[in-house]
């Protein structure tokens, strides 16, 4: 399929179902929209850093965790009309922290990267936990308030669906940006960035940096979505979630993780209905998709299109 | 004046002594040569030249600047770039972003994360003219996997010329070519030096193209340079008959 138009129709299907949900009456439909915007808002920033710049972070719940930390706590201890300068905190918070994780863990490379991001997001649980004057440990923190005019399910998934919006704009300039192009370079070949003249590690720093921000953008949505926190969104099944749901979606692709996330939110609230074994399912279905389609739902889609599109146009690139 | 002066470099890996004390001076604008048996440290010496590993000792100076034991980075945009023995490619992306990105570093472009690929009429413009000079315009569209392997060597020259160099490297260009391309590289180096007027270094094998097109050949065995002249001067060496051109040959 033409790249154009594959963007377009993507946009287009994004917009219409999320943007339509705000006329469905269903509380519990709306909810689970609401997940999903938030935590395809995760997936799609952790793609930039998996997807395009080749960096599998093991412990990017980290950033999850604290900006939904940042946001509820503030909000818990001020009230609800601080929890939208909270939110605004959560992305500067975030950038200071990613700048000195970064810093540390992108001199290392491949699995050893990997393990060090795992490392500091367990840190950060264990913190959590065991803090308990200051985070409420394992009780996590609930009834975090919010102003009067997000309150009730539709309010806030208005308010969420905007925000997640505006971000995925923003990502999306990044994904096709030079900077972007260069992401991408860097997955393939760092040695030959290296001899176009560019230092490869601020390249790295400056991804890490942007992806961590607005994973802890959507971490703070989630803190106001039940008004629900607990330290389980700092932990590795966190991270290793998310890796799952973009794999699944198609990694390749910058829609691909939120599709991924809408299939596990979806199957886990279908499948989870009767029987509390959702995850068996969704593990059949990994396997499937890892051995049958590596390159996710968008990249079994584009073979599809493709046997449906013209023949004998070797210009034509997914 | 010379472009690239390199005195008494020296490089052991262990106990391999692949670079011995090494001097010579490289005018400006010349097309040479680096000839010698596998082994013979000419990689070794390019990437000393490049940066990508520093001499034990010695000095290199480029533009009359001690480059020693400089970054990458640091000399690329100073102007010493270098094609690669195995062609160094974005091989996902297509002609276009390969030679495009360069562009993008060229420009000092590469930091903006919001622009739009094609906001750059400059960038575009370099991409085109590059692309039209090396006979690429046609598979502009085409991924860099789905070239020949002839084109990938031309590509991987086209990223490096985007960066406009001063002093261009080039490692067997015409490593595992057919006989046909070996023809076209050839001309294209000749091609290229005479348009961009540019001192350009290779290392290669194929004695034809050496003897035909390189103003002087430097020859290395074993680390050493046993050799400098032109074609006639090289052929008559004595000491490079017997370490490298063997006597058959002549």
């Amino acid at each position: 399929m033409n790249h154009r138009l594959e963007t377009t129709a993507l946009w287009s299907a994004y917009v219409l179902l999320f943007g339509g949900m705000i006329f469905v009456k269903n509380e519990h439909a709306i909810h689970i929209a609401a997940q999903i915007v938030i935590l395809g808002l995760f997936a799609i920033s952790f793609n930039i850093l998996f997807g395009n710049t080749g960096l599998l972070s093991f412990g990017q719940a980290l950033f999850y965790g604290l900006g939904a930390y940042v946001t509820g706590m503030i909000a818990k201890k001020f009230g609800g009309d601080h929890f939208l300068w909270a939110l605004l905190l959560v992305p500067l918070v975030a950038m200071a922290v990613a700048l000195v994780l970064g810093a540390l863990s992108l001199r290392l490379s491949d699995v050893y990267f990997t393990m060090l991001t795992l490392a500091f997001a367990q840190l950060v649980w264990g913190i959590t936990i065991k803090w308990y004057d200051f985070t409420s440990g394992d009780d996590g923190i609930q009834a975090i308030p919010k102003p009067e005019f997000l309150a009730g399910g539709l309010h806030y998934y208005v308010f969420a669906f905007l925000v997640v919006t505006v971000c995925l704009y923003l990502l999306w300039r990044l994904h096709r940006s030079p900077f972007g192009t260069i992401l991408k370079g860097i997955r393939q070949n760092p040695t030959r960035v290296n001899f176009l003249g560019l230092n490869v590690f601020r390249h790295k720093l400056l991804a890490y940096v942007i992806s961590s921000c607005f994973t802890a953008i959507a971490g703070g949505l989630y803190a106001g979505l039940d008004g629900s926190i607990h330290p389980d969104m700092f932990v590795w099944t966190m991270s290793g979630g998310i890796i799952l749901m973009t794999i699944l979606g198609g990694m390749r692709s910058f829609f691909g993780p939120i599709i991924g996330v809408a299939v596990f939110v979806l199957l886990e609230d279908v499948v989870g209905r009767s029987t509390q074994y959702w995850s068996f399912f969704i593990g059949a279905i990994m396997i499937v998709v890892v051995m049958l389609f590596p390159k996710g739902i968008v990249g079994v889609s584009r073979q599809f299109a493709g046997l449906f599109a013209k023949k004998g146009d070797p210009l034509e690139h997914s | 004046m010379s472009i690239l002066e390199l005195t008494n470099v020296n490089k052991h890996f262990g106990g391999l002594h692949v670079s011995k004390r090494i001097s010579m001076a490289i005018p400006e604008g010349e097309l040479s040569a680096i000839i010698g048996p596998n082994g013979a440290g000419k990689t070794t010496l390019f990437n000393q030249v490049t940066g990508y590993i520093t001499p034990d000792s010695g000095s290199i100076h480029f533009n009359g600047v001690d480059v020693t034991g400089m970054k990458p980075e640091r000399l690329v945009k100073m102007g010493v770039v270098r094609a690669f023995q195995v062609a160094s490619l974005f091989y996902d992306e297509t002609v276009y972003d390969n030679i495009f990105m360069a562009a993008v570093a060229f420009h000092g472009k590469n930091w903006n994360v919001l622009a739009s690929k094609d906001s750059y009429q400059e960038v575009d413009e370099q991409c085109q003219s590059i692309m039209t000079k090396l006979g690429l315009r046609n598979k502009a569209k085409l991924k860099a996997f789905e070239l020949s392997h002839g084109d990938q060597k031309v590509l991987d020259i086209a990223i490096a010329l985007t960066m406009q160099p001063k002093l261009l490297l080039l490692d067997e260009p015409t490593a595992g070519m057919s006989p046909d391309e070996r023809v076209n590289m050839t001309q294209l180096i000749k091609a290229i030096h005479r348009e961009f007027k540019l001192t350009t270094v290779f290392v290669e094998h194929d004695m034809d193209m050496v003897f035909g097109i390189a103003d002087v050949i430097r020859v290395l065995v074993q680390g050493e340079l046993i050799a400098e002249g032109n074609a006639e001067e090289i052929q008559k060496n004595l000491a490079v008959i017997d370490a490298y051109l063997g006597h058959e040959v002549l």
